[in-house]
């Protein structure tokens, strides 16, 4: 069964689509790139699948269920902004993780804040903008979830950071998991992906394995997304 | 689940109340204490100036200004906490919980009835320290023990049902008092932009569709006030006070259905984080 598809979906916001008919089936244990500029619908879909919005059109099926609190037990996800409550110690958070997610790992979530060097005991509205994502990052990466969303996942954090993160996404998940993510920091990421999705203006422009997708156009994927985004 | 955030809902609004409640009760001790005192000492009819007099005057203040935040803060809270942690940044955290829409309106509306009830009973603690005197509690439970005695005897009305209506009518109150904010603020949320403007316009536009839809009510009746006045005259005192209060509480709970169906509508259908 796929972990993730998507039928016709289309979310309209006015007259305006943000995706318009999008196709999507998503295979246990792949990393997917969303890849797209600003305002291509990469967001639009991922919240389409976190149930924060409700299609206009289309169906989603999370391991054969519509988006919903059931699917939330499946899915860890990572919005674009820092969103964990500011009022709270980060090792609160864990606790709030802990309480509301059995798949939490405190354990796993406890060596990469070490690993990191963030003290547990700071309140989270204390922490820098750079920090604050790294603890959500953490937080959602510490759970053993099927399908994991990140929204841009390593814009704001320091180029000294981003390698640990990205090992921790491949390190962290289950095999049998999926991971979807979505940036414009191409380069960074392309080594760790096995699948891409190109969307423009919300239409899937381009999608396959990352492998097949370099061989035939005979480049990289930051080199195709430059050429088929080309201003 | 409902447990689990109503957990961390007072541990997020208790961080603000807690220390109110505490204010109003140890100011109020405070300011018996001085008042006390200040009886104790002379006036000084030469300097004019009393030190005890001073403090008395500000802790006095500062009692009624403690007196008046508490429930004021409840209701601030119950705006904020919504706000913040459902329509703002905190709500793609909170809706991607293995737990439904209701249960997180739920814990809210439990939160705050909470709290304002907890402000109440702070500022009737607040005074009561201030008036207490020997044997005020005993001659106050005795009042209390002599009311319901004499409304059972004269209306021949169940004292203790006519409490328990009126909790229930103080819960289905508070219950509805917030959804008379959380129906704005979540239709005004789900637009693109103005977000909190828009909930202020969609507060007084639902306030004027209670209104309209109450006289409209009203004057729906009117061909019928003939049979009610019989109705009503054939009732006996005990029928009327329970009727009564039921009538209250059932036209709010409908009031109340009715908003939170609309906000639970708007936050399962057309949530816009920002």
């Amino acid at each position: 069964m796929n972990r993730l598809e998507c039928r016709g979906l289309t979310k309209r916001f006015g007259p305006i689509p943000a995706l318009d008919g999008v196709d999507l089936a998503i295979q246990p244990g792949r990393i997917v790139g969303l890849l797209g500029p600003n305002g291509s619908g990469k967001s639009t879909l991922i919240k389409l699948v976190t149930g924060l919005l409700t299609p206009t059109e289309g169906e989603i099926a999370i391991d054969g269920m519509a988006p919903g609190p059931a699917t939330h037990g499946v899915v860890s996800y990572l919005p674009e902004r820092p969103s964990l409550p500011q009022w709270m110690t980060v090792e609160g958070l864990q606790d709030f993780y802990e309480d509301f997610f059995p798949d939490f790992r405190r354990e796993v979530s406890g060596e990469m804040l070490d690993r990191l060097e963030i003290d547990p005991r700071r309140r989270y509205k204390q922490l820098s903008k750079g920090t604050r994502e790294k603890v959500q990052l953490i937080l959602t990466m510490s759970r053993k979830a099927g399908l994991y969303l990140l929204d841009e996942p390593i814009g704001g954090v320091d180029p000294a950071a981003r390698d640990y993160i990205l090992d921790t996404i491949i390190r962290g998940y289950d095999p049998e998991a999926s991971v979807i993510l979505s940036t414009h920091l191409i380069a960074d990421i392309e080594r760790i992906l096995d699948d891409v999705i190109f969307l423009r203006q919300g239409r899937v422009v381009l999608a396959g394995p990352a492998d097949e997708v370099r061989a035939q156009k005979g480049m990289s994927i930051d080199g195709v997304f430059r050429e088929v985004f080309r201003c | 689940m409902l447990r689990k955030l109503m957990k961390y809902e007072l541990k997020a609004t208790g961080r603000v109340m807690l220390p109110l409640y505490l204010a109003v009760v140890a100011l109020a001790a405070v300011l018996r204490g001085l008042a006390v005192w200040s009886q104790a000492l002379h006036y000084d009819a030469v300097t004019g100036f009393d030190p005890v007099r001073v403090l008395l005057t500000l802790v006095t203040a500062a009692f009624f200004l403690a007196l008046v935040a508490a429930p004021i803060a409840a209701v601030v809270l119950m705006i904020i906490r919504f706000k913040t942690n459902l329509l703002s940044d905190e709500g793609y955290v909170m809706f991607t919980l293995p737990v439904s829409s209701h249960k997180l309106v739920w814990s809210k509306l439990l939160t705050s009835a909470v709290w304002f009830i907890g402000a109440a009973l702070a500022d009737c603690l607040g005074v009561l320290i201030l008036a207490a005197e020997e044997g005020f509690l005993s001659g106050l439970w005795q009042g209390l023990r002599d009311l319901f005695a004499e409304m059972t005897a004269y209306y021949a009305a169940n004292g203790v049902l006519v409490i328990v209506e009126l909790v229930i009518l103080v819960l289905v109150v508070c219950f509805t008092t917030c959804l008379e904010f959380y129906c704005p603020m979540a239709i005004g949320h789900s637009f693109a932009r103005h977000k909190v403007l828009l909930s202020v316009v969609f507060f007084f536009v639902i306030g004027a569709v209670r209104q309209a839809a109450g006289v409209a009510l009203i004057s729906a009746g009117v061909p019928f006030l003939g049979d009610m006045e019989a109705l009503l005259s054939g009732l006996s005192p005990a029928a009327a006070i329970h009727g009564g209060i039921w009538v209250i509480t059932l036209t709010t709970a409908v009031c109340g259905a009715i908003l939170y169906a609309v906000t639970l509508r708007m936050l399962d259908r057309h949530l816009n984080l920002e």
